[in-house]
């Protein structure tokens, strides 16, 4: 039996990962302007100044590699928060921690100021982090209980994001804009974006990985956690920053993004077991996988126009995971 | 003093491609500041321009050049039908316009400053222009013709110009009309024009007078463009009122509906039917070489009588 599962965790990753890979080569591979294979393959390997080179390399690797980023970022974030408050309904968008990162995005967008993509991205987890501090004293009687986190949690979010629309709305931005923000789209976004949002992500999912076996002891529930030495306060306070930091970088370059931080853990669970550090792992590709997926299809369904991926997100991913809610257990 | 200025430029431009011959680059002709005080390395003679809004597509036309592909937004001159297009103005397809290989991009410097990073990175050079007055206009027209190699061509352009805008507003009558001029949202709030837009600019050229130039509302999606209140409306109470309706038919134009918005009924512009359309194109999606065009119809929307064209 545990031969069994650690087999099939090792087929799922790997099957996870060429999955991606796929995945990723079919996002360069396709857009607005139709390219053969051979064009693709000389645009990514061929330095060289040529149309072809800036449509593959300048225009469709960044976003593909930014849908990585963001889609890995979304999902773990969103199994940390669902590890550390026990609620199966957790994400960042619920927790109102990308909502506080979306207020910050929204005065940005609205005051049209330009203060350079990395203070964009700091400012974007500043935001995440007051609203998850905001969260937190809320939630605070002498210790944070998973209950009360996660109902102050979704009042603050709905909070934060009337807020955001209070400022959108009061703005009257071109619809196109704010439907981008709102929706979570990559649109116009590049290699600057990408270097602004990495080190969040790399650091990020690291420090997850390190903060997983504690996430599986405080799964053993509250108490036991305690006897066996885990400081839960700490723990909780900790994998939080870690969502927030994630969550963060995430909204600042794709809005908000909904739907993959919510399902996309359960999905990993299915497929890996309960073991957070592999529930981790495989977050962050099947994340990465759907956001990928999501945002060539995005570009692609309407010819020289595009839908904001978001709406891809959900119109795929739900139905998907309807279907796989019948099929497990 | 324009002359003057004309010179200061000419000499500029001469300066420019003495440094340019000097260096023997040969490939360039020269960096020229662009609308968004970016400095922007020009071909030698651009053969494949790409434009990306109706004010950069009308002013390469204008000054006698030609495209290869435009936006979809953009729908004049009738000659750019025929050509293949890059995506809409507000949502550029930035692959497309890659891959029409493209030596010149002429793009917005106004609706589309928010995409100058992602334009930046296409590698191809980009000339940023826009339009929110007459004077615009014309730096946009000079900026085009030194960027295309048609420097005397933009020159008899802005020369014409300069004469017809000075024949027109010598037929200004004595009387002063206020005008509001309106627009209205996807939400049906209606704005008021102020004299930094350009139809604004427009109307304050033909010395009307804008009681919207002292109001402080709020921003709506059209910059420049302040909330105003029905109340506001019946204090100014205006004696002409100019609307543009972005909506495409079948939206109602906004100079329909205005008699039944509650307030407006009572004004003498209303009473007196003078609330006028405005063309969507020439007054707000396409302000540039056509200016003329549109102030001679403002003119006649104001006045009540048709300008005098000489020779026309």
């Amino acid at each position: 039996m545990l031969f069994d599962l650690t087999a099939r965790r090792a087929w799922m990753l790997a099957g996870a990962t060429l999955v991606l890979l796929a995945l990723m080569a079919v996002g360069v591979s396709l857009g607005s302007e139709r390219l053969s294979l051979t064009e693709v393959w000389d645009g990514l390997t061929n330095p060289a100044h040529t149309s072809e080179r800036v449509i593959v390399w300048d225009l469709r690797l960044p976003r593909v590699l930014l849908a990585v980023v963001v889609g890995a970022n979304l999902a773990v974030a969103g199994a940390l928060l669902q590890g550390v408050t026990r609620n199966p309904l957790a994400d960042p968008h619920l927790l109102g921690i990308s909502a506080g990162s979306g207020v910050v995005g929204a005065l940005l967008l609205v005051r049209g100021v330009d203060i350079g993509l990395e203070a964009k991205v700091a400012l974007s987890i500043l935001g995440g982090l007051a609203g998850g501090a905001f969260i937190y004293a809320m939630a605070w009687r002498g210790g944070v209980s998973p209950t009360r986190l996660t109902l102050a949690g979704v009042a603050v979010s709905f909070l934060l994001i009337s807020m955001t629309t209070a400022i959108l709305a009061s703005s009257r931005l071109f619809a196109q804009q704010s439907l981008n923000f709102v929706g979570g789209s990559l649109f116009a976004r590049g290699w600057d974006d990408l270097r602004a949002v990495w080190p969040y992500t790399v650091v990020g999912l690291v420090l997850a990985l390190g903060a997983s076996a504690s996430l599986n002891i405080m799964a053993l529930g509250e108490d036991a956690a305690a006897e066996l030495g885990v400081r839960t306060d700490w723990v909780r306070a900790i994998v939080v920053v870690l969502a927030v930091v994630l969550s963060g970088a995430a909204v600042s370059v794709a809005g908000l993004m909904g739907f993959v931080g919510l399902i996309i853990p359960h999905v990993a669970r299915a497929l890996v077991g309960q073991d957070y550090r592999y529930v981790l792992v495989a977050s962050a590709l099947l994340g990465a996988i759907l956001l990928v997926g999501s945002d060539t299809l995005a570009r692609n369904i309407l010819g020289e126009t595009e839908l904001p991926a978001g709406v891809v997100t959900a119109g795929v991913g739900a139905p998907f995971f309807l279907y796989l809610l019948r099929q497990v257990r | 003093m324009k002359k003057l200025l004309a010179l200061l430029l000419l000499g500029a431009a001469l300066i420019l491609v003495a440094a340019a011959c000097e260096e023997e680059e040969g490939e360039n002709q020269g960096t020229l500041k662009d609308m968004m005080g970016r400095s922007v390395t020009i071909p030698a003679k651009p053969q494949r321009v790409v434009a990306t809004s109706p004010t950069a597509v009308e002013m390469v036309y204008a000054v006698g050049g030609t495209l290869v592909a435009h936006d979809a937004s953009s729908n004049y001159p009738p000659d750019v039908a025929d050509l293949p297009t890059v995506g809409r103005a507000y949502a550029p397809d930035f692959e497309g316009i890659v891959a029409q290989r493209p030596d010149l991009v002429v793009a917005d410097s106004i609706n589309q400053a928010r995409f100058v990073g992602q334009f930046e990175t296409l590698q191809v050079p980009i000339l940023m222009v826009g339009a929110a007055s007459f004077d615009d206009v014309e730096t946009g027209l000079r900026l085009v013709g030194q960027a295309l190699g048609l420097s005397t061509e933009a020159d008899v352009a802005i020369t014409k110009m300069d004469k017809d805008r000075d024949d027109l507003i010598a037929q200004v009558p004595q009387e002063t009309v206020k005008v509001l001029i309106l627009i209205m949202d996807a939400d049906q709030r209606i704005y008021a024009a102020k004299p930094d837009t350009y139809v604004g600019s427009l109307a304050q050229a033909l010395k009307a007078e804008n009681p919207a130039t002292g109001l402080s509302g709020a921003a709506g999606p059209y910059p420049g463009y302040v909330l105003l209140s029905a109340e506001q409306a019946v204090t100014e109470n205006p004696d002409v009122i100019l609307t543009i309706s972005p909506a495409p038919s079948p939206a109602p134009m906004l100079s329909n509906v205005l008699k039944g918005v509650p307030g407006y009924s009572g004004l003498d512009a209303v009473k007196a039917g003078k609330v006028h359309e405005l063309d969507v194109d020439l007054f707000l999606q396409a302000p540039g070489p056509r200016v003329v065009e549109a102030m001679r119809e403002m003119f006649s929307l104001l006045y009540g009588t048709t300008p005098v064209v000489p020779g026309g």
